[in-house]
């Protein structure tokens, strides 16, 4: 009688509400992203090469492999399937554009962002710019907030966590007791 | 003790998450580009124009080595319009085959956009480096699938050191 009840209520608070934003903007972002890339893979590779950060052998296969990892790792966020990894890679890609972005800026670079947003359908440019940088710096906070302090819900792994969980309870309750 | 265990855990089922994806998405990226019609080949020798679609051909052409007194005979006769150094800035600007531009292997893409309207296409090019390098070839193979006549790619591979041994004009 005294039994505490199991809480099986879900809490849903200010971080689980910033988690579940974050996650859902960022990952439609990179979706979108990678799905011009993918529709484009010329503009991409070029785009790519303007950077002049990678070797001429390795552009091919980095303008190739980029926008599916950006794809796969943004429909990973969204339904919260393998979601500290997912957010992990979100993280390092977002760190390593940034930095990609800024070693043009400061060399004088005048070139397009290549980031693959309709940022043009809203009146912004697509050059490279410090404001790019700013955009990127606020989608890598939220890439950190998601790393580091969120609190994930409505996720695939939950779900999956939970079943198994309900799965084992049921089968220790099923087991005749021994004494 | 046992909370750092636990951190470490995670951090490694995090980082094993983060490999998995990676892989699968590369490898559908990879069956994806093998399926597409505008695929990108994973050899950027085969590629012909960067900006060109699957539709237009610039024809396939195969830079040519030459050897220094092949290369000093175009030179001396004025026939060369242009020597191209693929070697790094730095070692450029110590030293030079005289009238060269410098286009690093890296920076083969934005030198030559940069320069298309001012680069004939029936021009003779020589490309060089140092002595058992690769850069040059692989930026001659670069202008020749960018539309530059077959047989006008010459790649001097002896380097720039034999050309200097040899007397040959420097800059």
């Amino acid at each position: 009688m005294n039994e505490k009840p199991v809480k099986d209520k879900i809490s849903f608070g200010v971080r689980e509400f910033f988690s579940l934003f974050f996650r859902i903007l960022l990952g439609l972002i990179f979706i979108y992203a990678s799905y011009s890339k993918i529709l484009n893979p010329y503009s991409f590779y070029r785009a790519t090469l303007e950077y002049e950060l990678l070797p001429l052998f390795a552009v091919p296969v980095f303008s190739i492999i980029l926008p599916w990892i950006e794809m796969f790792t943004g429909l990973c966020l969204i339904f919260g399937a393998l979601y500290r990894s997912s957010n992990l890679i979100f993280f390092v890609m977002l760190v390593v554009f940034e930095m990609g972005i800024i070693i043009n800026l400061l060399r004088g670079r005048n070139m397009d962002c290549g980031c693959g947003l309709p940022l043009d359908l809203i009146g912004i440019s697509e050059k490279l710019t410090w404001m790019t940088v700013l955009r990127d710096s606020v989608f890598i906070f939220m890439s950190a907030y998601l790393v580091f302090l969120s609190k994930p819900r409505f996720t695939l792994d939950r779900l999956l966590l939970r079943r198994k969980s309900a799965k084992k309870l049921a089968q220790s309750t099923d087991k005749p007791e021994t004494s | 003790m046992e909370k750092r265990n636990q951190n470490i855990s995670e951090f490694r089922q995090m980082v094993v998450g983060s490999v998995i994806i990676c892989i699968t998405a590369s490898f559908v990226g990879l069956l994806f580009n093998m399926a597409n019609p505008n695929r990108i080949p994973l050899d950027y020798k085969k590629i012909a124009d960067p900006t060109a679609t699957a539709s237009d051909d610039n024809g396939f052409c195969e830079p040519i080595p030459i050897f220094s007194d092949e290369a000093f005979e175009l030179f001396d006769a004025g026939d060369v319009t242009f020597f191209v150094d693929t070697r790094e800035k730095d070692k450029f600007a110590t030293g030079h085959i005289k009238g060269a531009l410098n286009v690093p292997s890296e920076k083969a893409y934005p030198v030559y956009k940069s320069l298309k309207s001012k680069l004939p296409k029936d021009g003779i090019y020589i490309f060089y480096c140092n002595e058992g390098c690769d850069s040059s070839m692989e930026v001659a193979y670069f202008f020749c699938h960018n539309g530059f006549t077959d047989g006008n790619i010459l790649v001097f591979e002896d380097g720039y050191e034999y050309w200097k041994e040899e007397g040959y004009p420097v800059e």
